[in-house]
């Protein structure tokens, strides 16, 4: 069963054709790499995927992770009202537990209670992956989620990504170009995006 | 005497900067058209006092935020206008309402409300917004003003959430510009000139000051405005020359901001 479908998907912004004539068929479960230059039209690809489009079949809901780490939490709350926006609920006691095993996970081992701008970087990032993951979306989009981050966590947050998107059966398309990436982590099914075609 | 006629004026002022509090520094809106609000609330209420009970005119003449929020939050979503801009239009547009629902630029009130009961109104609007803020439509209203395209995102109720804290933050200027005019026993076409310059004012001044929870912003909010009503008076009994008044408020407010830093 395929979580996405795109078929002869053609896209155009003010009269440049960013996207040409795209088809690709990605299994339930399956992790996706998306490798291209800047400009090649891999992120709105990403983006299209996201808000729909008629060209694009999509099982399920999906969610996103940005470049920029300030836009995928609310920065100036705490880690514990990110948790209950995210999640949909209110009840402390109902995610607490979840909240501290997932905060075990950082070296500075943060209070529920902390404010998210406290947070380095990598741990604001690291715990937006974990927000995405509460969701219990089928698909999750990571838009060069890792860029400004240094080689260290990079590789710590992919291993996360494979790890825990597996527990869920989440279908994975990351979009990169980060050629480490490409070398180090395999499982990933790779395309390419160069001047708005797809090749495998 | 001065510290009683202080407190009275924090009670008529707290309001409109408590509404500040909400639209300003949580939604992180620069709402001017509560300046506007703070004279439509006392227009509408003393149209309404010949056909009905007072209280139930005070209801309607609140509910004056509802138009002038709902008419500036509708602006900003149709016409894609910042905050400031949309706020500035409609501050021009509402003068010309204001004095159009008014009749004439000066109307005398007869009406007189103890002070007692501006305490337990004000008191009310606290343990109102108190509750608000602590439930899930204030959280998301935080989340709103901290990122608004995240929390589109997720919700998909932006305008929604911008429209709420709007009308609530005129509603909130209106029950102040009412509480004025029974006060004052009067309503005048200019008595609203320069209040949502005062009333930023005094929640960043509070906000420099407390940073931390919602109760101690309010708190903050009440502290400032007292402190800028006890500081006129006291100038006023020193007999300082009023040309000279805000210039040395100004020396008050800076003395504290940097006691706190």
């Amino acid at each position: 069963m395929n979580s996405i479908s795109i078929h002869n998907l053609t896209h155009t912004i003010e009269d440049r054709t960013i996207l040409k004539n795209i088809s690709l068929s990605i299994p339930k479960g399956q992790c996706v790499m998306i490798t291209g230059h800047n400009g090649s039209g891999k992120s709105t690809l990403l983006k299209l995927i996201q808000e729909g489009h008629p060209d694009i079949d999509k099982a399920g809901k999906s969610v996103i992770l940005h470049q920029n780490i300030n836009d995928n939490l609310f920065c100036g709350l705490t880690i514990l009202e990110n948790f209950q926006l995210f999640c949909g609920k209110r009840s402390v006691n109902k995610i607490y537990s979840t909240i501290q095993q997932y905060l075990s996970r950082f070296k500075s081992k943060p209070s529920p209670y902390t404010t998210v701008s406290r947070l380095s970087g990598g741990e604001r990032q690291r715990l937006a992956l974990y927000m995405r993951l509460m969701m219990k979306s089928d698909i999750l989009l990571l838009d060069e989620f890792t860029s400004a981050l240094d080689p260290e966590t990079t590789l710590l947050l992919m291993d996360e990504v494979i790890d825990l998107t597996k527990e869920q059966n989440m279908t994975v398309i990351l979009v990169t170009h980060d050629l480490s990436l490409i070398k180090s982590r395999s499982g990933f099914m790779r395309v390419e995006i160069e001047n708005g075609k797809l090749f495998h | 005497m001065i510290l009683s006629a202080s407190l009275e004026q924090t009670l008529l002022f707290l309001p409109f900067s408590l509404g500040l509090l909400l639209s300003y520094r949580i939604a992180r809106l620069t709402d001017l058209t509560v300046e506007s609000s703070f004279l439509m609330g006392p227009a509408i209420f003393v149209n309404l006092l010949a056909y009905m009970p007072t209280w139930l005119a005070l209801v309607f003449g609140a509910m004056g935020g509802l138009i002038t929020g709902g008419f500036v939050s509708l602006i900003q979503n149709h016409d894609r206008m910042t905050s400031l801009m949309a706020g500035i239009i409609s501050v021009f547009m509402f003068f010309s309402i204001n004095l159009l629902i008014m009749g004439r630029p000066h109307i005398p009130v007869t009406v007189y409300m103890p002070v007692w009961i501006n305490g337990v109104i004000v008191s009310m609007i606290v343990i109102f917004l108190y509750t608000l803020l602590r439930s899930q439509v204030g959280l998301k209203l935080k989340a709103f003003g901290d990122n608004s395209n995240l929390f589109q995102e997720l919700f998909h109720k932006k305008e929604a959430y911008r429209t709420l804290a709007l009308c609530i933050s005129n509603i909130l200027a209106c029950v102040s510009g009412l509480l004025t005019t029974l006060h004052q026993g009067y309503i005048d076409l200019y008595m609203n000139q320069g209040l949502s310059l005062l009333g930023i004012g005094t929640v960043l001044v509070a906000g420099a000051l407390i940073t931390e929870s919602i109760v101690k912003q309010v708190l903050a909010c009440a502290f400032v405005v007292f402190s800028y009503f006890f500081s006129s008076h006291m100038f006023l009994m020193l007999d300082v020359s009023t040309i000279y008044l805000r210039l040395l408020i100004g020396v008050v407010l800076i003395a504290m901001l940097r006691s706190k830093s």
